[in-house]
């Protein structure tokens, strides 16, 4: 059983992910890289990884492409515009991945050891193991680990952070003239406060619009 | 059961479409998620090796990776927002601020 | 031939989940109404049916009856996708949950789980993320003002209340020391969680209210106040399919309530059989959670954001410090 279920991920992973570098639509691109991922997640089960697998689910899916997901919507570019390949180089970079699809093909079909059939696990390493290793073998590499996260987190806040406060036009993600998808009518140019402590006064509470309960006090 | 060979199969196909993505597409946000994508295709080989070999650390460094990963998709969009909000266009021919 | 044996006994399970929970709406939202009417004294749905017992027959049939409408310039493929996609993670977390003790049929013994995973409790809540998708794509796809913003909000609420919502089960995990649920459930053979991690059942209850959009968070689909947020374009069977998801993660929060912290279907065993003491606590919890809906007002959307990540998120640490000083 194992084989097949290999055989139906692996196709699965590979076609989402042709997909993935093919699509027009960045977001069908990215829910092709969400179904690439969850592929990827139960393949990694079938390596005898369960917990790995569960927090590609939980950080990939969950986490990295709801976030690629918000930025594409709040990034909404005429799409009509954009072709989808770059228009010079295009040749020398297909020959390159051409040559270094075949150079990795060979080398894997050529080398004798990797053929070795995978002895199935006689029981898979449970989460304790893994902790104890992660805990005491790995424990400085799982600080600094915890550190660059946090630098992550506040370099991100910092710079996505907008400082126009003072600036006179109201603040929009694009230009409309050149932002504006032909039929598509909600795009961040048309909606400039997404969020209701974005705009213009913070910090007063908005006496009759979305938010409160209609004028009606509690 | 399976042979290693086919994971590294996959990971490698997985990792030339990733290349591909990266070196062809012309949206930025889309040769981030190729990049992705090549990451994954690492993961899967460092997973498989581990399972070949019966050794944890497969699993632990892929650990490291996947955390590594979320912080650096985290600060590229950051980047990418603070520069698109000037710029606005996706293009990567584009994006030229730090040609000398 | 022999892989048939060993499949058939998770087709038939998974057979009894799905049919079950596509089911369970129905009286669930006669439930509603009637705890609705009754909490409003008046009397509710009483014509169709006694007392109003067809009622969701009714609404059935009206809601699958109306005309198919996609927007203008909408994006079709993700129009269509989205109540599906919104619809399977909260059948998926079905998986990991076990709903009693194993049971004994013709001599052989089974669990009455469709995969007692070691990694249950990480595997519920990561698919449970998997359910902010429906609602980007819902949103997105619907080319609407009002349903990007519902969907923008809801996005961000659920996304920062499953951070309190992972946090305070460490400390269940801590004590039964294993992720695997039935685990938990006999790790409260002696007293339920409850007593011991009081912070943490109440960053959990109320994490899960938020994730499952239940007043008082509801605002991302208020309908009076933002024009039913990221479903406001759906009509018919797509709207029934977001309904019936939304109904099948307040079961599934029920039900994690009552095996995480209320000792799930642990009882006096003479009195009832297990899996019937489980459904009376997540009984209770689906009860709780539309006696609430009707009592309280909902929270405008920062107060929303500001509980989730400076109350709730801090209790959670809190949580989990005082449980590693109590077990040091």
């Amino acid at each position: 059983m194992e084989r097949e279920f290999f055989l139906l991920l692996a196709t699965v992973a590979t076609g989402s992910g042709f997909l993935v570098v093919v699509a027009k639509d960045p977001i069908h691109s990215a829910l092709a890289l969400v179904a690439c991922f969850v592929q990827i997640a139960a393949l990694f089960i079938l390596l005898g990884a369960p917990f790995l697998a569960v927090i590609q689910i939980f950080v990939y899916v969950g986490a990295v492409m709801v976030l690629f997901l918000f930025v594409i919507m709040m990034l909404n570019v005429r799409q009509e515009a954009l072709t989808r390949f770059i228009p010079s180089g295009a040749i020398a970079a297909f020959v390159v991945t051409l040559v270094l699809a075949v150079e990795m093909g060979l080398l894997l079909s050529w080398s004798s050891d990797l053929h070795q059939l995978m002895a199935p696990a006689a029981e898979p390493p449970s989460v304790n193991a893994l902790s104890l290793a992660l805990f005491q073998d790995y424990l400085l590499p799982f600080e600094v680990a915890s550190v660059i996260l946090l630098v992550a987190l506040v370099g991100a806040v910092i710079l996505a952070r907008d400082d126009e406060k003072a600036d006179a036009s109201p603040r929009r993600a694009l230009h409309p003239a050149q932002g504006r998808v032909p039929g598509r009518v909600a795009t961040p140019d048309t909606m400039p406060d997404i969020l209701p402590d974005n705009g213009p006064d913070t910090g007063r509470e908005p006496d009759n619009g979305p938010g409160t309960s209609g004028g009606m006090r509690r | 059961m399976i042979p290693l060979s086919w994971y590294l199969f996959l990971a490698a196909v997985l990792f030339v479409t990733g290349a591909a993505g990266v070196l062809l597409r012309r949206n930025v946000l889309i040769v981030l998620m190729s990049l992705e994508l090549m990451l994954n295709s690492v993961n899967i080989n460092l997973l498989a090796f581990g399972h070949a070999m019966q050794d944890l650390r497969g699993q632990i460094i892929a650990i490291f990776v996947i955390a590594i990963t979320a912080a650096e998709v985290a600060v590229a969009l950051g980047i990418l927002v603070a520069l698109l909000r000037r710029k606005h266009t996706l293009e990567v021919d584009d994006l030229t601020v730090l040609k000398g | 031939m022999e892989s048939i044996i060993v499949i058939l006994p998770l087709l038939v399970k998974m057979g009894i989940v799905v049919a079950v929970l596509l089911l369970l709406p129905l009286p669930l939202t006669w439930l509603e109404r009637k705890i609705a009417a009754h909490i409003q004294q008046r009397p509710g749905p009483m014509r169709v049916g006694w007392h109003g017992l067809l009622q969701p027959l009714a609404d059935a049939i009206k809601l699958l009856t109306k005309e198919d409408h996609i927007p203008m310039d909408a994006d079709r493929l993700l129009f269509k996708m989205a109540p599906v996609v919104a619809l399977v993670p909260p059948f998926v977390v079905f998986v990991a949950i076990p709903f009693g003790e194993p049971v004994q049929i013709f001599g052989s013994s089974y669990t009455l789980a469709l995969s007692d995973m070691n990694v249950g409790l990480l595997f519920i809540l990561a698919v449970s993320g998997i359910g902010v998708f429906g609602v980007i794509l819902a949103g997105w796809a619907s080319n609407s003002k009002y349903a990007v913003l519902g969907s923008l909000r809801s996005i961000a609420q659920m996304i920062s209340y499953e951070i309190p919502m992972g946090f305070s089960v460490i400390g269940v995990v801590m004590l039964a020391g294993s992720m695997n649920l039935s685990d938990i459930v006999h790790a409260q053979d002696g007293l339920w969680n409850i007593v011991y991690q009081p912070i943490g059942f109440f960053v959990f209850f109320v994490a899960g209210l938020a994730e499952a959009q239940r007043i008082p968070f509801d605002l991302p689909e208020a309908e009076g106040d933002l024009g039913a947020g990221y479903h406001t374009e759906y009509s018919g069977i797509r709207f029934s399919l977001f309904m019936l998801a939304e109904y099948v993660v307040m079961v599934v929060l029920a039900l994690l309530n009552a095996l995480l912290f209320f000792g799930g279907w642990l009882g006096a065993p003479p009195f009832l059989p297990p899996a019937l003491w489980l459904l009376l606590k997540t009984g209770f919890f689906i009860w709780v959670f539309m006696w609430f809906r009707f009592t309280f007002p909902r929270y405008r959307y920062d107060q929303l954001m500001s509980i989730g990540w400076k109350v709730l998120l801090p209790l959670s640490l809190l949580n989990i410090l005082i449980s590693g000083i109590f077990m040091f």
